[in-house]
């Protein structure tokens, strides 16, 4: 099981103040240009905005089995357990 | 900002958008970045389209990107990188700090000409003639002797208090250190304590003769250090954030604030006063002086600004070899520590020209309309023509962008969506030609996830390497996509 952290807007210094005063040990992955995250963009109302937070659980061949841009942490324990199951 | 911005030129748009020159609406995006890059923030007459006293050119050239880059397998074996800070000692050598320890770098050639490794993963470092210091952050600030810039001497540790160090400046046989919660740390070139600048929280430092500066959460703080036993509080002003870098040189002073901006303040008659904000493309954490030259290192890119007659203004800026963590200026010269590289480059005096600013790719779902943002980061006015492909359209094939100006261009797909290129031209000065990838988003559920390699790090330990996706097939793979904002 990996768990990464992408932060897809600050600069290293925040990102770095954000997981030292949280103590996670979780890597944390700069996405500074949004090359990664951009791919999330959502439009609405004419206008697009920024995706974040997206959360994207991936099974063990690489495909996208969970995305969501609203955290529910059932949803996302009950997935990753089913897709350890697997 | 905004609301003065609605005032001025929106009458019959609906809130969130501005009239333009073609008649239609087009929606302001209300972002941080956006507020900061309104020409008249800068004090800049909305009209200029040149910068008195300087001709049209490129302001920086690159001078060369030395070191070991990165390589597919990840950390190179055995390499020396990730270069955090960096101090120009004179035309000939920089100072540079990082994870490789601490390197001499001859700046006409970028090459490293020595190195000492006793120093692990140095953070920070500053000098003044024959003194140097260097902050490795979590452990203790170690005294340099450059009696011999090209060998230095490695010297004693500072061991006045535990806990982690943010900044050093170093200034006429003193070593100012911002040690958090213990304030602004005073010292001789012994390490010996001469004072602590109170402070809640120390970060950013700035020292040059009577003065010092530090920024304290968000406040920054100008001090008289004439007495260096008794320093005394000449002024504070409250920044707009926490400070993360100082550049002052007694005349000037830069603050870097982490992120799209940098605050410029005169120290005149020993009162703050905030002259403007320089807005960049990246995340500003390195700020550092020439005369009247201001480099700024901004992790996707060094800027050049001007703090002289008609400043402060951006003059433009190059793409560093991968990430410029800092950036260390003098004489004329730039040394970028540029994570795995050694950059360095020359200022161009009295030269400036527009700077585009645009993203590299759009990401559309079917035949949706996206925005992009183009930008001029640049101190003459920007002329640029867009002409995209394959059925694709945009609201405007041509614009002119007044420096620190931005604009939302609507690009449209053709029906049943499409991908293609927006090719675009500019009298961008080293950027005359290129294009924005138009791609169809391909991250849904039931898809292979698109493969990636980003740079990463892990608290407490700190060290950086790059992750790439497809190295954890096998695994399942749980990704949060989060900004700090």
């Amino acid at each position: 099981m990996v768990f990464w952290l992408i932060n897809g807007e600050d600069s290293y210094e925040e990102a770095w103040e954000f997981i030292a005063e949280a103590e996670t040990t979780l890597p944390t992955l700069l996405d500074t240009t949004g090359v990664m995250s951009g791919q999330y963009s959502r439009e609405e109302g004419g206008s697009s905005y920024a995706p974040y937070p997206v959360q994207v659980i991936l099974d063990r061949e690489g495909v996208i089995r969970y995305l969501s841009y609203q955290y529910d942490a059932d949803l996302v324990t009950d997935t990753i357990s089913a897709l350890l199951a697997e | 900002m905004i609301a003065l911005l609605l005032l001025a030129c929106s009458s019959d748009c609906p809130p969130g958008s501005t009239i333009h020159a073609d008649g239609l609406c087009h929606l302001i995006e209300t972002t941080e970045s956006d507020t900061a890059s309104v020409a008249i923030d800068t004090g800049q007459p909305a009209s200029s389209t040149s910068l008195p006293g300087f001709e049209w050119g490129d302001p920086i050239s690159l001078i060369s990107v030395a070191g070991q880059g990165p390589s597919t397998s990840g950390k190179p074996e055995g390499a020396v990188y990730e270069w955090l800070d960096g101090v120009v000692l004179n035309e000939e050598i920089a100072l540079l700090t990082g994870q490789g320890g601490l390197i001499t770098v001859d700046i006409p050639s970028g090459e490293i000409t020595w190195q000492d490794q006793t120093i692990e993963r140095g953070y920070r470092v500053d000098a003044d003639g024959d003194l140097a210091a260097v902050g490795p952050r979590i452990s203790p600030p170690i005294i340099v002797d450059l009696s011999a810039p090209n060998t230095p001497v490695v010297g004693d540790t500072i061991e006045l208090f535990s806990g982690y160090h943010e900044d050093i400046a170093v200034d006429d046989g003193r070593i100012l250190i911002g040690w958090l919660d213990n304030g602004a740390v005073l010292v001789d070139a012994q390490g010996a304590l001469l004072s602590v600048l109170e402070a809640d929280d120390a970060f950013a430092v700035g020292l040059e003769g009577e003065r010092a500066v530090v920024t304290d959460d968000d406040e920054l703080i100008l001090w008289d250090v004439s007495d260096p036993t008794a320093p005394q509080v000449l002024d504070r002003v409250t920044l707009s954030g926490h400070g993360r870098d100082i550049a002052f040189d007694g005349q000037h002073l830069a603050v870097a604030m982490g992120g799209a901006d940098v605050a410029v303040f005169s120290v005149a008659d020993d009162v703050l006063t905030h002259l403007g904000a320089l807005d960049l493309p990246g995340s500003s954490f390195s700020v550092s002086l020439d005369g009247d030259y201001l480099w700024i290192g901004a992790w996707e890119v060094v800027g050049l600004a001007w703090l002289g007659d008609g400043g402060p203004v951006m003059l433009g800026h190059e793409p560093p070899g991968a990430n410029a963590m800092a950036v260390a200026a003098g004489a004329g010269r730039a040394v970028v520590a540029d994570w795995y590289y050694a950059t360095t480059m020359e200022l161009n005096a009295g030269l400036a020209g527009p700077e585009i600013v645009v993203p590299e790719a759009l990401w559309f779902t079917g035949d949706s309309a996206q925005s992009v943002a183009f930008e001029n980061g640049g101190a003459f006015d920007l002329e640029v023509t867009m002409a995209p492909g394959d059925g694709f359209k945009t609201s405007e094939t041509s614009l002119t962008l007044r420096p620190g100006e931005r604009y939302s261009v609507a690009v449209t797909p053709p029906a049943g969506g499409a991908e293609s290129t927006l090719e675009w031209t500019s009298n961008d000065p080293d950027e005359p030609a290129g294009q924005v990838a138009l791609n169809q988003a391909n991250q849904s559920i039931g898809a292979a996830h698109e493969d990636f390699e980003l740079l990463g790090f892990s608290w407490p330990d700190g060290a950086k390497e790059l992750h790439r996706l497809s190295d954890q097939r096998g695994s399942v793979v749980f990704l949060a996509y989060y900004a700090l904002y």
